[in-house]
């Protein structure tokens, strides 16, 4: 037998999909291969050895009450199939009176536990109904279709797929603590990540079963990877939907798993979120937590040997092709922390199923210049009944899909790169930056010798040069005290320009002059203390900004730090702008 | 080239998205040379609402940075299969993403699966299944008009796409799929005008094991209800369909007048009457966070019916290898 079809045979120990008449569940077979269902109990060793998608019918077992063996039947004779005669033309001489089925309830109940077939027991029915010949036929079919359902002594059982388990999980939207994530949802979500079978993705999922991690990885290739930070205030079982798949150990380990508490923690002190988590998790009761801990640490005996440690490590090291956020908590705060981890131009989604919650981070987002493409969505999903003649939308509908809001990660920096150097090694390159470019960096730095930048320059020394980030909050201060400076230079442009006039006035006057220059002395011992002041402050924002790249950047604060720098670099170079102007003009003068 | 995998840094040649805002987005060649309509070969400058762009001036770039416009802004980003659909050049009516996601999942596409598409139209379905089912599935997909299918087998060259796209020219209704796919597909995907003709052809293309997916798009209910029919009457189960559309909300910061200064009005005391009046004169407002559909929403888009495919006559073919099984013992 060739592999394919070894995959597609059922074997003990495997997930199944078992779908008897409108239900479907997930069951995993084991050695003795029952499944009970209701009040039946099923024998399934015949399955064994079957391949997926095929038909069994149930035969009774004779000497147990409701117990069945399966025997394979085609798929033709799979639907059952009874006579009509005749039928009705509308339902004027039909009377609700509870007496139109000659059997009695006990009647029926005795037929079904002597082990007669569902066909025979809906034939005794329909011969001992009074009205099922005067109904419509369509009435009929409708009649014969509720009765199949009752009856129904076929199953059939599917190879686990990821429709089919959204599908068992959304209908078991009662489990505490579950999200319940709707087909239509999560195929949107996969579609909006724009999933890259071997691409690197974040996921924080809590709530949905393990629904994402293994759609997620259902559709990864060999050379794709998950990491997958888990909460531990997660639900009874959390990876349900993972274990279901069956996926193969190699696949599995493709997923790695971090603590959320790690990622936190690893964030510095004043990050928001982390008091939040905290509270969380002293609120939630120690057995619960210390329960889903377990659970993870089982699974992580049994089918990972990469700890944690491996994943964060894997967290830090790596920029991400999406970010996928789906969870019970309130995502904002966590989502800021987790987008710089991924690569530009990579998409963000983030499901909740509260519209407010969204809302509010979409506001917040849309402030943000590194964020594009925001997008707010949900679904309106209806099914269609398609029969002849008797076509319309289902009469009820399901509005919950919950909400989605993606969006895409970019840069607010002008980058600007030497063509040539792209066609160069990647040695050229440190952490994306051209040599060239931290020529240029460097150059500027000893062209404008501010001592903060001089600091900054240090620092960034210190601390390798190779370190992205620092060298990205680098590149951005210089951006920006470059953009100063020429906004500066113009500026004082136009102060020399306006003053000209007055001052060709001032020139006749040779008193106002001397009380001009006595002014301008004065005024340069003032500009003096401002200039020190300044660089005092300097300092201190540009120290503050170190810190922060010593720790964990957070690029709000980082903008901040840099507003402030920038209001003081103004200030203090359109003073500077000023003096020189002045001294030109007195030169001129004299 | 820059459709089969992501990558980092724009190089000549790669297809760039023009991001100026998301009312206004360019699918951009990114050639430093082009040919004007002269025929003379001119450096490529293109001209946006907010100014030109020198488009070897991207070259190096990363996607996903910021580009200086003559008198504004844009950012550049990777074509993903989302963005494309939003930026294609338009042949024929297209699907759009909400679909698209919803087809791909009912279609259980994964790396590695075959599928066979008809017809193939502006290729926004065909780039997004391309990219779900790399690097080591198939596409197959056939469009009736010849020239359509020859423009779309360029641009799946152009994009890098013709180790995981096979383009054809052929009349599926009539002569059904080529014989490569013949026993090897994993799903069929059909749009067009008579799907109802094509499904004995699709039985012939799904794998015969058995879980073969089906899914049609027709616009209107009456190729939806012959498409139904005559799924059931070839023992496809599982039939369902479903008409999904996406609402989109924008989020913007509102004000209105609130009716707190009139409340007070009739009251009788001069003072508070006094009070009433300062505030009846500026009228007090409320800064809110709205959060408003968008003006106009798609309304229909098309019916999706899919249905699984069950394994031709297992008894038969089971009953004669289990004959052959119990011969041998």
């Amino acid at each position: 037998m060739t592999a394919t079809s070894v995959e597609n045979m059922i074997t003990p120990g495997h997930y199944l999909i078992i779908n008897k008449n409108e239900t479907y569940l997930i069951h995993q077979i084991s050695n003795k291969a029952i499944l009970k269902l209701g009040r039946d109990v099923i024998d399934l060793k015949m399955a064994i050895g079957q391949s997926y998608s095929s038909t069994y019918k149930l035969e009774p077992v004779t000497d147990k009450k409701r117990h069945y063996t399966l025997v394979v039947c085609n798929d033709n004779q799979a639907r059952n199939q009874w006579a009509t005669n005749g039928c009705g033309t509308d339902n004027k001489l039909i009377t609700d009176d509870s007496s139109s089925q000659l059997l009695s309830t006990d009647e029926i109940i005795a037929l079904k536990e002597s082990g007669e077939t569902g066909q025979n027991i809906v034939e005794r029915l329909l011969k001992n109904s009074k009205t099922f010949q005067l109904k419509t036929e369509y009435a009929q079919e409708k009649y014969l279709k509720k009765k199949a359902r009752k009856y129904c002594d076929y199953i059939t059982i599917f190879k686990p797929t990821i429709r089919l388990i959204t599908d068992v999980l959304y209908k078991q939207q009662t489990i505490p603590k579950t999200i319940a994530l709707r087909f239509d949802t999560l195929a949107q979500i996969l579609c909006r990540i724009n999933l890259d079978p071997g691409g690197k993705y974040l996921l924080y999922e809590n709530g949905s079963q393990g629904l994402l991690q293994a759609a997620l990885l259902n559709q990864l290739h060999d050379n794709g990877s998950l990491v997958h930070i888990f909460s531990s205030t997660s639900e009874q079982n959390p990876l349900k939907a993972v274990k279901a798949m069956n996926f193969s150990e190699s696949k599995i380990k493709q997923m790695l798993t971090v603590s959320l508490d790690e990622i936190l923690n690893t964030k510095s002190e004043y990050d928001i979120p982390e008091e939040k988590v905290e509270e969380v998790v002293f609120n939630c009761s120690d057995d619960k937590k210390r329960k889903s801990d377990e659970a993870y640490t089982q699974l992580k005996k049994k089918h990972r040997p990469i700890t944690s440690t491996d994943g964060l490590n894997f967290i830090q090291s790596n920029k991400f092709d999406g970010l996928i956020v789906v969870c019970r908590e309130e995502p904002n705060e966590f989502v800021k922390i987790l987008l710089p981890y991924l690569s530009l131009s990579r998409p963000f989604v983030v499901y909740s199923a509260y519209k407010e919650i969204l809302v509010t981070m979409y506001a917040e987002f849309k402030m943000r210049r590194d964020l594009v493409f925001l997008r707010l969505t949900d679904n309106f999903l209806r099914h269609h009944q398609v029969l002849p003649n008797r076509t319309h939308p289902d009469v009820t509908m399901d509005d919950g899909s919950g909400y989605l809001f993606s969006g895409l990660f970019v840069t607010v920096i002008c980058q600007t790169y030497e063509y040539s150097l792209t066609a160069d090694s990647e040695e050229n390159y440190i952490c994306g930056f051209s040599k060239k470019q931290i020529q240029d960096t460097l150059l500027y730095a000893k062209k404008y010798p501010t001592k903060g930048i001089a600091l900054n320059y240090a620092c960034l020394k210190e601390q390798n040069i190779g370190n992205d980030r620092c060298l990205t909050e680098q590149y951005k201060l210089i951006e920006c005290l470059r953009k100063e400076c020429f906004l500066t230079n113009e500026q004082g442009n136009e102060i020399t320009k306006g003053t000209n006039i007055p001052k060709d006035q001032i020139l006749k006057n040779q008193e106002i002059k001397k009380r001009y220059q006595e002014s301008i002395v004065k005024g340069n011992e003032e500009l003096d203390n401002a200039v020190k002041y300044y660089e005092e402050t300097m300092l201190e924002h540009l120290q503050s900004i170190d810190n922060l790249m010593k720790k964990r950047i957070y690029v709000d604060d980082i903008n901040i730090a840099l507003t402030n720098l920038k209001i003081e670099l103004t200030a203090a170079i359109r003073r500077q702008m000023l003096n020189i102007n002045i001294d030109q003009n007195l030169n001129l003068l004299y | 080239m820059s459709f089969n995998c992501y990558k980092d840094i724009i190089e000549e040649g790669d297809t760039v998205i023009l991001y100026i805002n998301p009312q206004a987005m360019y699918a951009i060649q990114a050639l430093s040379i082009i040919e004007n309509r002269k025929g003379e070969k001119v450096e490529n400058i293109m001209q946006t609402k907010y100014g030109a762009l020198k488009i070897s001036s991207l070259f190096g770039k990363r996607f996903g940075s910021k580009v200086n416009l003559s008198n504004g802004w844009a950012y550049v980003l990777y074509p993903t299969p989302e963005l494309w659909t939003q930026t294609l050049p338009h042949r024929t009516q297209i699907i759009y993403t909400p679909d698209i996601g919803l087809i791909m999942f009912m279609l259980e596409l994964k790396p590695g699966s075959i599928v066979v598409e008809s017809g193939t139209g502006s290729g926004s379905l065909t780039h997004a299944m391309a990219f779900r089912v790399k690097p080591s599935g198939h596409i197959y997909t056939y469009d009736f008009h010849e020239q359509r299918a020859e423009q779309a087998q360029k641009e799946f060259k152009s994009h890098g796409l013709s180790d995981i796209v096979t383009s054809q020219c052929r009349d599926v209704c009539q002569n059904g799929f080529s014989d490569e796919v013949v026993g090897k597909a994993d799903a069929v995907f059909l749009d067009l005008p008579h799907p109802h003709l094509v499904v004995p052809f699709a039985i012939k293309a799904l794998k015969s094991t058995g879980g073969g997916r089906i899914c049609t798009f027709s616009p209107c209910i009456e190729q939806v209800m012959r498409t139904c029919q005559v799924l059931k009457d070839h023992g496809f189960i599982q039939l369902t369909t479903i008409e999904c559309l996406e609402k989109e909300y924008q989020v913007l910061n509102r004000t209105v007048t609130t009716f707190t200064g009139i409340r007070q009005l009739p009251s009788t005391d001069s003072q508070s009457q006094n009070a009433a009046a300062e505030e009846s004169a500026g009228p007090a407002e409320k800064k809110f966070v709205a959060c408003v559909p968008s003006a106009c929403p798609r309304g229909h888009t098309g019916y999706l019916t899919t249905a699984t495919y069950l394994m031709e006559n297992p008894l038969s073919r089971r009953s004669d290898t289990e004959g052959e099984n119990k011969c041998e013992n």
